[in-house]
Protein backbone atom coordinates (compact mmCIF):
# COMPACT_ATOMS: atom_id res chain seq x y z
CA UNK A 1 0.00 0.00 0.00
CA UNK A 2 2.94 2.32 0.69
CA UNK A 3 3.94 1.78 -2.95
CA UNK A 4 0.46 2.49 -4.22
CA UNK A 5 -0.67 5.64 -2.44
CA UNK A 6 -3.51 6.16 -4.89
CA UNK A 7 -5.32 3.41 -3.02
CA UNK A 8 -5.53 5.78 -0.07
CA UNK A 9 -7.78 8.07 -2.12
CA UNK A 10 -10.72 5.67 -1.89
CA UNK A 11 -10.29 5.65 1.89
CA UNK A 12 -9.97 9.46 2.15
CA UNK A 13 -12.99 10.11 -0.08
CA UNK A 14 -14.99 7.19 1.31
CA UNK A 15 -15.30 5.88 -2.24
CA UNK A 16 -14.31 2.26 -1.68
CA UNK A 17 -15.99 -0.92 -0.46
CA UNK A 18 -15.98 -2.11 3.16
CA UNK A 19 -13.31 -4.75 2.57
CA UNK A 20 -10.87 -2.19 1.14
CA UNK A 21 -11.62 0.13 4.02
CA UNK A 22 -10.76 -2.62 6.54
CA UNK A 23 -7.49 -3.38 4.75
CA UNK A 24 -6.44 0.30 4.85
CA UNK A 25 -7.43 0.57 8.51
CA UNK A 26 -5.30 -2.45 9.34
CA UNK A 27 -2.38 -1.06 7.37
CA UNK A 28 -2.58 2.34 9.09
CA UNK A 29 -2.16 0.76 12.50
CA UNK A 30 1.35 -0.20 11.53
CA UNK A 31 2.40 2.41 8.91
CA UNK A 32 3.35 5.89 10.12
CA UNK A 33 4.08 7.19 6.59
CA UNK A 34 0.64 6.31 5.30
CA UNK A 35 -0.99 7.89 8.35
CA UNK A 36 0.89 11.10 7.57
CA UNK A 37 -0.09 10.86 3.95
CA UNK A 38 -3.73 10.56 4.86
CA UNK A 39 -3.48 13.49 7.28
CA UNK A 40 -1.86 15.58 4.51
CA UNK A 41 -4.60 14.69 2.01
CA UNK A 42 -7.29 15.57 4.54
CA UNK A 43 -5.61 18.91 5.24
CA UNK A 44 -5.43 19.84 1.57
CA UNK A 45 -9.09 18.92 1.20
CA UNK A 46 -9.85 21.24 4.09
CA UNK A 47 -7.89 24.05 2.43
CA UNK A 48 -9.74 23.55 -0.84
CA UNK A 49 -13.03 24.35 0.91
CA UNK A 50 -11.92 27.98 1.17
CA UNK A 51 -12.25 28.53 -2.59
CA UNK A 52 -15.45 30.53 -3.01
CA UNK A 53 -17.48 31.07 -6.15
CA UNK A 54 -19.11 34.50 -6.55
CA UNK A 55 -22.87 34.61 -6.60
CA UNK A 56 -24.46 35.00 -9.97
CA UNK A 57 -27.94 35.44 -11.35
CA UNK A 58 -29.44 32.85 -13.61
CA UNK A 59 -28.36 33.16 -17.22
CA UNK A 60 -31.12 30.89 -18.46
CA UNK A 61 -34.30 32.30 -19.91
CA UNK A 62 -36.83 29.51 -19.27
CA UNK A 63 -38.58 28.03 -22.28
CA UNK A 64 -42.20 29.14 -22.57
CA UNK A 65 -44.79 26.37 -23.09
CA UNK A 66 -45.47 25.55 -26.72
CA UNK A 67 -48.35 27.49 -28.32
CA UNK A 68 -50.81 25.72 -30.61
CA UNK A 69 -51.26 28.67 -33.03
CA UNK A 70 -47.60 29.13 -33.86
CA UNK A 71 -48.45 31.23 -36.94
CA UNK A 72 -49.38 34.23 -34.81
CA UNK A 73 -45.94 34.32 -33.20
CA UNK A 74 -44.53 35.42 -36.56
CA UNK A 75 -46.95 38.37 -36.95
CA UNK A 76 -45.77 41.76 -35.67
CA UNK A 77 -47.70 43.07 -32.68
CA UNK A 78 -48.93 46.23 -34.42
CA UNK A 79 -50.70 44.24 -37.15
CA UNK A 80 -52.50 42.21 -34.49
CA UNK A 81 -53.58 45.44 -32.81
CA UNK A 82 -54.79 46.83 -36.16
CA UNK A 83 -56.71 43.62 -36.90
CA UNK A 84 -58.33 43.77 -33.47
CA UNK A 85 -59.47 47.36 -34.03
CA UNK A 86 -60.88 46.43 -37.49
CA UNK A 87 -62.93 43.66 -35.91
CA UNK A 88 -64.11 46.03 -33.20
CA UNK A 89 -65.27 48.60 -35.77
CA UNK A 90 -67.03 45.97 -37.90
CA UNK A 91 -68.86 44.88 -34.77
CA UNK A 92 -69.79 48.48 -34.01
CA UNK A 93 -71.10 49.08 -37.57
CA UNK A 94 -73.10 45.85 -37.35
CA UNK A 95 -74.59 47.01 -34.06
CA UNK A 96 -75.58 50.38 -35.53
CA UNK A 97 -77.19 48.69 -38.56
CA UNK A 98 -79.15 46.28 -36.40
CA UNK A 99 -80.32 49.13 -34.23
CA UNK A 100 -81.39 51.15 -37.28
CA UNK A 101 -83.31 48.20 -38.77
CA UNK A 102 -85.00 47.40 -35.46
CA UNK A 103 -85.96 51.02 -34.94
CA UNK A 104 -87.34 51.21 -38.52
CA UNK A 105 -89.45 48.10 -37.93
CA UNK A 106 -90.65 49.50 -34.62
CA UNK A 107 -91.74 52.80 -36.22
CA UNK A 108 -93.45 51.00 -39.09
CA UNK A 109 -95.41 48.49 -37.05
CA UNK A 110 -97.94 50.80 -35.31
CA UNK A 111 -98.60 52.67 -38.55
CA UNK A 112 -99.21 49.43 -40.43
CA UNK A 113 -101.54 48.10 -37.73
CA UNK A 114 -103.50 51.39 -37.74
CA UNK A 115 -103.77 51.21 -41.52
CA UNK A 116 -104.93 47.58 -41.34
CA UNK A 117 -107.49 48.59 -38.69
CA UNK A 118 -108.69 51.41 -40.95
CA UNK A 119 -108.84 49.02 -43.89
CA UNK A 120 -110.78 46.51 -41.81
CA UNK A 121 -113.25 49.23 -40.76
CA UNK A 122 -113.55 50.39 -44.34
CA UNK A 123 -114.09 46.80 -45.56
CA UNK A 124 -116.69 46.21 -42.86
CA UNK A 125 -118.61 49.31 -44.02
CA UNK A 126 -118.35 48.16 -47.60
CA UNK A 127 -119.53 44.63 -46.67
CA UNK A 128 -122.45 45.98 -44.59
CA UNK A 129 -123.43 48.34 -47.41
CA UNK A 130 -123.10 45.47 -49.86
CA UNK A 131 -125.34 43.23 -47.71
CA UNK A 132 -127.93 46.02 -47.42
CA UNK A 133 -127.80 46.68 -51.18
CA UNK A 134 -128.15 42.96 -51.99
CA UNK A 135 -131.07 42.73 -49.64
CA UNK A 136 -132.68 45.73 -51.35
CA UNK A 137 -132.05 44.53 -54.93
CA UNK A 138 -132.83 40.85 -54.39
CA UNK A 139 -136.32 41.26 -55.77
CA UNK A 140 -135.26 43.25 -58.81
CA UNK A 141 -132.56 40.65 -59.99
CA UNK A 142 -130.20 43.43 -61.26
CA UNK A 143 -126.62 42.15 -60.65
CA UNK A 144 -124.46 44.51 -62.73
CA UNK A 145 -123.94 47.34 -60.24
CA UNK A 146 -123.02 44.78 -57.52
CA UNK A 147 -120.25 43.22 -59.74
CA UNK A 148 -118.77 46.65 -60.42
CA UNK A 149 -118.67 47.41 -56.70
CA UNK A 150 -116.80 44.12 -55.93
CA UNK A 151 -114.15 44.91 -58.61
CA UNK A 152 -113.61 48.37 -57.10
CA UNK A 153 -113.17 46.84 -53.66
CA UNK A 154 -110.66 44.27 -54.94
CA UNK A 155 -108.67 47.04 -56.66
CA UNK A 156 -108.54 49.04 -53.42
CA UNK A 157 -107.15 46.06 -51.45
CA UNK A 158 -104.56 45.36 -54.14
CA UNK A 159 -103.47 49.02 -54.24
CA UNK A 160 -103.14 49.13 -50.48
CA UNK A 161 -100.94 46.01 -50.43
CA UNK A 162 -98.75 47.34 -53.25
CA UNK A 163 -98.35 50.69 -51.49
CA UNK A 164 -97.36 48.97 -48.28
CA UNK A 165 -94.74 46.81 -50.04
CA UNK A 166 -93.32 49.83 -51.82
CA UNK A 167 -93.05 51.74 -48.57
CA UNK A 168 -91.14 48.88 -46.88
CA UNK A 169 -88.89 48.52 -49.88
CA UNK A 170 -88.08 52.24 -49.77
CA UNK A 171 -87.28 51.98 -46.05
CA UNK A 172 -84.88 49.07 -46.66
CA UNK A 173 -83.18 50.96 -49.50
CA UNK A 174 -82.64 53.92 -47.18
CA UNK A 175 -81.03 51.74 -44.50
CA UNK A 176 -78.86 50.00 -47.09
CA UNK A 177 -77.64 53.32 -48.48
CA UNK A 178 -76.84 54.51 -44.95
CA UNK A 179 -74.83 51.35 -44.28
CA UNK A 180 -72.96 51.69 -47.53
CA UNK A 181 -72.00 55.28 -46.73
CA UNK A 182 -70.87 54.33 -43.19
CA UNK A 183 -68.71 51.47 -44.52
CA UNK A 184 -67.12 53.71 -47.16
CA UNK A 185 -66.31 56.29 -44.51
CA UNK A 186 -64.88 53.62 -42.20
CA UNK A 187 -62.70 52.19 -44.97
CA UNK A 188 -61.27 55.64 -45.67
CA UNK A 189 -60.43 56.12 -41.99
CA UNK A 190 -58.87 52.63 -41.69
CA UNK A 191 -56.73 53.16 -44.78
CA UNK A 192 -55.46 56.41 -43.29
CA UNK A 193 -54.63 54.68 -39.97
CA UNK A 194 -52.77 51.82 -41.69
CA UNK A 195 -50.85 54.28 -43.86
CA UNK A 196 -49.87 56.24 -40.76
CA UNK A 197 -48.75 53.05 -38.91
CA UNK A 198 -46.73 51.89 -41.92
CA UNK A 199 -44.94 55.21 -42.19
CA UNK A 200 -44.12 55.07 -38.48
CA UNK A 201 -42.69 51.56 -38.86
CA UNK A 202 -40.60 52.72 -41.82
CA UNK A 203 -39.34 55.65 -39.77
CA UNK A 204 -38.34 53.28 -36.92
CA UNK A 205 -36.53 51.00 -39.34
CA UNK A 206 -34.75 53.93 -40.97
CA UNK A 207 -33.68 55.08 -37.49
CA UNK A 208 -31.84 51.76 -36.97
CA UNK A 209 -34.29 50.34 -34.48
CA UNK A 210 -35.44 46.74 -34.95
CA UNK A 211 -39.08 46.61 -36.09
CA UNK A 212 -39.97 44.23 -33.26
CA UNK A 213 -39.16 46.72 -30.51
CA UNK B 1 -42.67 14.44 -5.20
CA UNK B 2 -39.38 15.55 -6.73
CA UNK B 3 -38.77 13.95 -10.07
CA UNK B 4 -35.38 12.43 -10.84
CA UNK B 5 -33.12 13.79 -13.54
CA UNK B 6 -33.86 10.75 -15.67
CA UNK B 7 -37.63 11.31 -15.40
CA UNK B 8 -37.25 14.97 -16.32
CA UNK B 9 -34.99 14.07 -19.24
CA UNK B 10 -37.63 11.62 -20.51
CA UNK B 11 -40.37 14.26 -20.27
CA UNK B 12 -38.20 16.91 -21.92
CA UNK B 13 -37.33 14.54 -24.75
CA UNK B 14 -41.07 13.96 -25.26
CA UNK B 15 -41.51 17.72 -25.71
CA UNK B 16 -42.26 18.98 -22.19
CA UNK B 17 -40.21 22.16 -22.11
CA UNK B 18 -40.92 22.85 -18.45
CA UNK B 19 -39.11 19.64 -17.53
CA UNK B 20 -36.01 21.00 -19.19
CA UNK B 21 -36.43 24.28 -17.31
CA UNK B 22 -36.46 22.26 -14.09
CA UNK B 23 -33.25 20.48 -15.08
CA UNK B 24 -31.61 23.84 -15.72
CA UNK B 25 -32.79 25.20 -12.37
CA UNK B 26 -31.32 22.13 -10.69
CA UNK B 27 -27.94 22.14 -12.43
CA UNK B 28 -27.20 25.73 -13.38
CA UNK B 29 -25.39 26.60 -10.16
CA UNK B 30 -23.04 23.55 -10.20
CA UNK B 31 -22.25 24.18 -13.88
CA UNK B 32 -21.44 27.80 -13.15
CA UNK B 33 -19.18 26.81 -10.24
CA UNK B 34 -17.33 24.33 -12.45
CA UNK B 35 -16.91 26.82 -15.30
CA UNK B 36 -15.87 29.62 -12.97
CA UNK B 37 -13.24 27.51 -11.20
CA UNK B 38 -11.95 26.21 -14.52
CA UNK B 39 -11.70 29.57 -16.27
CA UNK B 40 -11.44 32.00 -13.35
CA UNK B 41 -13.64 34.47 -15.24
CA UNK B 42 -17.23 35.24 -14.35
CA UNK B 43 -18.40 36.50 -17.74
CA UNK B 44 -16.96 33.56 -19.62
CA UNK B 45 -18.33 31.16 -17.02
CA UNK B 46 -21.83 32.52 -17.65
CA UNK B 47 -21.38 32.06 -21.39
CA UNK B 48 -20.25 28.49 -20.86
CA UNK B 49 -23.29 27.73 -18.69
CA UNK B 50 -25.70 29.08 -21.27
CA UNK B 51 -24.02 27.21 -24.10
CA UNK B 52 -23.89 24.02 -22.02
CA UNK B 53 -27.66 23.96 -21.59
CA UNK B 54 -28.34 24.94 -25.18
CA UNK B 55 -26.15 22.09 -26.39
CA UNK B 56 -27.74 19.71 -23.92
CA UNK B 57 -31.19 20.68 -25.16
CA UNK B 58 -30.21 20.22 -28.78
CA UNK B 59 -28.57 16.88 -28.01
CA UNK B 60 -31.27 15.59 -25.68
CA UNK B 61 -32.60 13.04 -28.15
CA UNK B 62 -29.08 11.64 -28.57
CA UNK B 63 -28.60 11.22 -24.82
CA UNK B 64 -29.35 7.56 -24.19
CA UNK B 65 -28.65 7.46 -20.48
CA UNK B 66 -25.28 5.71 -20.93
CA UNK B 67 -24.03 7.98 -18.10
CA UNK B 68 -25.80 10.12 -15.53
CA UNK B 69 -27.39 13.24 -16.95
CA UNK B 70 -25.22 15.38 -14.64
CA UNK B 71 -22.04 13.63 -15.82
CA UNK B 72 -23.08 14.36 -19.37
CA UNK B 73 -23.63 18.05 -18.50
CA UNK B 74 -20.25 18.28 -16.72
CA UNK B 75 -18.60 16.83 -19.78
CA UNK B 76 -20.21 19.38 -22.11
CA UNK B 77 -19.25 22.24 -19.79
CA UNK B 78 -15.62 21.06 -19.45
CA UNK B 79 -15.31 20.63 -23.20
CA UNK B 80 -16.60 24.17 -23.71
CA UNK B 81 -14.11 25.48 -21.15
CA UNK B 82 -11.27 23.65 -22.87
CA UNK B 83 -12.36 24.95 -26.29
CA UNK B 84 -12.45 28.50 -24.93
CA UNK B 85 -8.97 28.27 -23.38
CA UNK B 86 -7.50 26.82 -26.56
CA UNK B 87 -9.23 29.36 -28.76
CA UNK B 88 -8.17 32.27 -26.58
CA UNK B 89 -4.78 30.66 -25.77
CA UNK B 90 -5.34 31.68 -22.18
CA UNK B 91 -4.77 29.96 -18.89
CA UNK B 92 -7.19 30.27 -15.99
CA UNK B 93 -6.89 33.53 -14.13
CA UNK B 94 -7.20 34.19 -10.45
CA UNK B 95 -9.66 36.93 -9.67
CA UNK B 96 -8.39 39.18 -6.91
CA UNK B 97 -10.75 39.17 -3.93
CA UNK B 98 -12.85 42.27 -3.40
CA UNK B 99 -11.63 45.22 -1.34
CA UNK B 100 -10.74 44.81 2.27
CA UNK B 101 -12.57 47.79 3.68
CA UNK B 102 -14.81 47.22 6.67
CA UNK B 103 -18.11 47.36 4.74
CA UNK B 104 -17.01 44.80 2.14
CA UNK B 105 -15.72 42.51 4.82
CA UNK B 106 -18.92 42.74 6.84
CA UNK B 107 -20.92 41.76 3.72
CA UNK B 108 -18.68 38.81 3.00
CA UNK B 109 -18.66 37.26 6.44
CA UNK B 110 -19.79 33.65 6.26
CA UNK B 111 -21.52 33.98 9.63
CA UNK B 112 -21.73 36.60 12.36
CA UNK B 113 -19.44 34.39 14.42
CA UNK B 114 -16.63 34.76 11.86
CA UNK B 115 -14.20 37.47 12.90
CA UNK B 116 -12.69 39.91 10.42
CA UNK B 117 -9.31 38.21 10.87
CA UNK B 118 -10.83 34.85 10.05
CA UNK B 119 -12.56 36.31 6.99
CA UNK B 120 -9.33 37.85 5.73
CA UNK B 121 -7.54 34.54 6.27
CA UNK B 122 -10.29 32.68 4.41
CA UNK B 123 -10.07 35.06 1.49
CA UNK B 124 -6.31 34.74 1.32
CA UNK B 125 -6.63 30.97 1.38
CA UNK B 126 -9.28 31.13 -1.36
CA UNK B 127 -6.91 33.10 -3.54
CA UNK B 128 -4.00 30.79 -2.76
CA UNK B 129 -6.07 27.74 -3.70
CA UNK B 130 -7.23 29.40 -6.92
CA UNK B 131 -3.64 30.20 -7.88
CA UNK B 132 -2.39 26.72 -7.10
CA UNK B 133 -5.25 25.13 -9.04
CA UNK B 134 -4.67 27.43 -12.03
CA UNK B 135 -1.13 26.10 -12.34
CA UNK B 136 -2.20 22.44 -12.47
CA UNK B 137 -2.45 20.57 -15.76
CA UNK B 138 -5.97 20.70 -17.17
CA UNK B 139 -6.71 16.99 -16.58
CA UNK B 140 -5.63 17.06 -12.94
CA UNK B 141 -7.59 20.23 -12.28
CA UNK B 142 -10.76 18.76 -13.82
CA UNK B 143 -10.48 15.58 -11.73
CA UNK B 144 -10.02 17.56 -8.50
CA UNK B 145 -12.88 19.94 -9.29
CA UNK B 146 -15.30 17.11 -10.00
CA UNK B 147 -14.31 15.20 -6.88
CA UNK B 148 -13.88 18.00 -4.36
CA UNK B 149 -16.56 20.47 -5.33
CA UNK B 150 -19.12 18.29 -7.07
CA UNK B 151 -18.79 15.03 -5.16
CA UNK B 152 -18.67 12.73 -8.19
CA UNK B 153 -17.55 9.15 -7.63
CA UNK B 154 -14.36 7.94 -9.30
CA UNK B 155 -16.50 6.07 -11.80
CA UNK B 156 -18.59 9.13 -12.62
CA UNK B 157 -15.41 11.16 -13.15
CA UNK B 158 -14.12 8.42 -15.45
CA UNK B 159 -17.41 8.63 -17.42
CA UNK B 160 -17.25 12.40 -17.56
CA UNK B 161 -13.62 12.63 -18.62
CA UNK B 162 -13.86 9.50 -20.77
CA UNK B 163 -10.83 7.81 -19.26
CA UNK B 164 -10.14 4.66 -17.19
CA UNK B 165 -10.82 4.62 -13.46
CA UNK B 166 -7.13 4.14 -12.68
CA UNK B 167 -6.29 7.27 -14.69
CA UNK B 168 -8.78 9.27 -12.66
CA UNK B 169 -7.10 8.20 -9.42
CA UNK B 170 -3.65 8.97 -10.79
CA UNK B 171 -4.64 12.46 -11.93
CA UNK B 172 -6.38 13.14 -8.66
CA UNK B 173 -3.53 11.95 -6.52
CA UNK B 174 -0.88 13.81 -8.50
CA UNK B 175 -2.93 17.01 -8.46
CA UNK B 176 -3.63 16.82 -4.74
CA UNK B 177 0.03 16.13 -4.00
CA UNK B 178 1.11 19.24 -5.94
CA UNK B 179 -1.54 21.36 -4.20
CA UNK B 180 -0.51 20.03 -0.83
CA UNK B 181 3.16 20.94 -1.36
CA UNK B 182 2.28 24.46 -2.57
CA UNK B 183 -0.18 25.19 0.18
CA UNK B 184 2.15 23.82 2.85
CA UNK B 185 4.95 25.99 1.49
CA UNK B 186 2.67 29.02 1.56
CA UNK B 187 1.70 28.33 5.15
CA UNK B 188 5.35 27.98 6.11
CA UNK B 189 6.11 31.33 4.45
CA UNK B 190 3.26 33.03 6.27
CA UNK B 191 4.33 31.55 9.58
CA UNK B 192 7.82 32.84 8.93
CA UNK B 193 6.45 36.33 8.15
CA UNK B 194 4.40 36.35 11.33
CA UNK B 195 7.44 35.40 13.37
CA UNK B 196 9.47 38.16 11.73
CA UNK B 197 6.74 40.73 12.45
CA UNK B 198 6.50 39.53 16.03
CA UNK B 199 10.29 39.79 16.41
CA UNK B 200 10.19 43.41 15.09
CA UNK B 201 7.38 44.16 17.52
CA UNK B 202 4.91 45.16 14.73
Amino acid sequence: MCDDRERLLGYVYDDCDAAERRRVDEHLTTCEECREEIAGLRQVRQDLLAWDVPNHESVWKPFAPRKTASLWREVPAWTLAAAASVMLCIGAVGGVATHALTRSAETNSPATEAQIAALRASLMKEVQAEVAARTQVAASNDATPQTVRFEELSQKVSDFINNSQQRHWNDLLGVSNGLSTALRQYKTETDATIASLSSQVELLRAGGLPAGK
Amino acid sequence: MTRTDEELVASATAGDLDSFNQLVARWERPMYALAYRTLGREEEARDVVQETFLRAFRGLKGFKGQAKFSSWLYRIALNLCRDWMRRERRAPVVQVPEGTDAVDLADAQASPAESVEELVARREMSEAVARAMAELPEEQRAAILLKEYHGLTFQEIADTLDCPLSTVKTRLYQGLSVLRRRLERRQAEQASLRRAKFARGV
